[in-house]
């Protein structure tokens, strides 16, 4: 049996790196954001709109990403402008989102004449498959979100640390916020290429929640999330090579077990018992 | 007061203001003179915060207006300072307190461009101004409350605002930081205007030079000295009945 660096020389896996590698570092960053600004839901919410777009054009016989683009993007826009108060139920919103999406992209896939797409590899993806031409989509995709990002940096952290502060220093906290659900969207979009819908958000929370157990400053918490990130995205695909197990999930559990000894040790009971201490010196 | 013959700051005029189809606000007109420091007062879920926030813009008015005649313009936009409560922001955002005293330049500098030696000048005077300067390279989420409501002024100073709002500034800080707070305010009020929403005046009772009373209505606007009647009628029942920590006890002259 060829070791995985061996292996390497398949285009197959080579594509598979280079992916989830692009995915692991947009996730990363995305995803703080998504986690200190409480979006998983959210997030979710968007994916599985997208699926409704993507049903449509498997019907229509075009490029999935067609679809899903432009949904997830009206997705993250309407629920960027919709006012919270008049809603009631923000919550619930993105549950309706989430079941109409699904439902449309399933009648929209079993009404596609002739060859069916198996809905199995949307919801967990195969990261094994990833073509040249997703290659070059995923990272031209991921190179603007990054950049619109960078550009919109000191907004966007401004408006996800405490918005009424920022609307009171009149920056358009709007705009920055439909812009940043907008970043997550195509994130989403192009992550459901890689490791399918199911497994984004675990993708997304995973990396940025261990970190920010790990580190206090926002710097430090994107960077330590992007290498948590590409670490267990590597990590996952080197286990299933040697074990033979499904790529996607591989890297989700390897994620888990990483963000569980993570938590072990922040909890142990010496720490613990320290900064308490520390806090409350009176006691 | 002398201040009576100039011109208002802020003026607030017939404020009407409800969430849904509850009225909080009931045609309220307010002034702020520019060596104010104002005190709103009243019982909770009188409409003090709501009037606050549709002073800072940040809720529209069923009716009426606020205007601004601030000595750079009318357009107040980056030029009011706002002391939040803690319950506003995460406390638990990955941030050091230098850059989220940082982060009160933003109206200034817009957030496009990246921040100008002159940016990072202002913050470093705001930080030793509040003698934060031990703590910069500290994380929001460590530091104690005194800590946090002093690095809440930082980053609302840190702009040169030409007026200061701030709600309920002794509510999460012990007795020490109250002092320190009490002292800081006087200081900055020598500059600037000073409006605090508060439902406990006592520590900064010294400093307050008139009060407004709201509950739905502007009951009382004037000198911190409340007639028994007036305060009856706003929080609608006796004084005695009120428990401590109510502000008309302390101002009131006995």
């Amino acid at each position: 049996m060829p070791t995985f660096f061996e292996a390497l020389s398949y285009e197959f896996l080579r594509n598979a790196v280079i992916a989830g590698v692009l995915a692991a570092v947009l996730c990363g960053i995305i995803g703080t954001f998504v986690v200190v600004k409480k979006l998983a839901f959210i997030s979710d919410g968007i994916s599985h709109a997208a699926f409704g777009g993507m049903g449509v054009c498997f019907f229509l016989g075009v490029d999935p990403l067609l679809g899903a683009i432009p949904v997830a993007l009206a997705c993250a826009l309407a629920l960027g402008a919709v006012d919270r108060e008049t809603i009631r139920s923000y919550d619930a919103l993105i549950g309706v989102l989430w079941a109409v999406g699904m439902a449309v992209g399933v009648v929209f896939v079993y009404k596609t004449p002739g060859y069916a797409p198996n809905l199995m590899t949307y919801l967990f993806g195969n990261i094994l498959l990833v073509s040249r031409h997703d290659l070059m989509v995923i990272l031209i995709l991921a190179a603007s979100v990054l950049t619109i990002l960078f550009v919109f940096f000191k907004g966007i952290v401004a408006v996800a640390f405490d918005e009424v502060f920022a609307r009171v220093q009149g920056v358009r906290v709007r705009f920055l916020m439909s812009l940043l659900l907008s970043m997550i969207a195509l994130s989403v979009v192009i992550l459901i290429q890689v490791v399918g819908i199911i497994l984004v958000v675990a993708l997304l929370t995973i990396p940025s929640v261990a970190s920010l157990m790990l580190w206090k400053d926002l710097r430090s918490v994107l960077l330590g999330s992007v290498l948590i990130g590409v670490g267990i995205t590597l990590g996952g695909l080197v286990l299933s090579f040697y074990y033979d197990l499904p790529s996607g999930p591989a890297i989700i559990l390897l994620g888990a077990v990483l963000l569980v000894g993570v938590y072990g040790v922040k909890k142990m009971p010496g720490r613990r018992l320290a900064t308490k201490r520390l806090k409350h010196p009176s006691y | 007061m002398s201040d009576k013959s100039e011109t208002p700051l802020v003026e607030v005029r017939h404020v009407t203001f409800g969430y849904g189809r509850e009225m909080v606000l009931d045609h309220v007109d307010l002034e702020i003179q520019p060596r104010d420091f104002l005190a709103i007062i009243g019982p909770n879920g009188g409409g003090k915060t709501t009037l606050l926030k549709v002073m800072l813009g940040l809720l529209r008015p069923w009716s009426g207006e606020v205007v601004f005649n601030l000595p750079s313009g009318s357009d107040p936009r980056g030029k009011l300072g706002y002391v939040p409560q803690f319950s506003t922001f995460d406390k638990d955002f990955p941030l050091r307190v230098a850059d989220m005293v940082l982060m009160g330049r933003l109206g200034k500098r817009g957030f496009l461009r990246s921040w100008s030696r002159e940016d990072r000048a202002a913050a470093g005077q705001a930080l030793e101004r509040l003698s934060l300067r031990d703590i910069a390279r500290a994380h929001v989420s460590e530091i104690s409350g005194g800590q946090l409501q002093r690095v809440l002024i930082a980053r609302a100073l840190v702009a040169g605002p030409e007026i200061l709002f701030l709600d309920e500034p002794t509510a999460s800080i012990d007795a020490e930081s109250r002092e320190t707070l009490r002292d800081l305010l006087q200081d900055l009020n020598r500059t600037i205007p000073i409006v605090v929403v508060t439902h406990d005046v006592t520590s900064i009772a010294t400093l307050v030079r008139r009060i407004a009373c709201i509950n739905r209505r502007l009951f009382y606007h004037g000198d911190p000295e409340l007639s028994q009647e007036v305060m009856e009628e706003v929080y609608g029942c006796p004084v005695e009945l009120v428990s401590h920590g109510v502000p008309h006890r302390v101002l009131h002259r006995h």
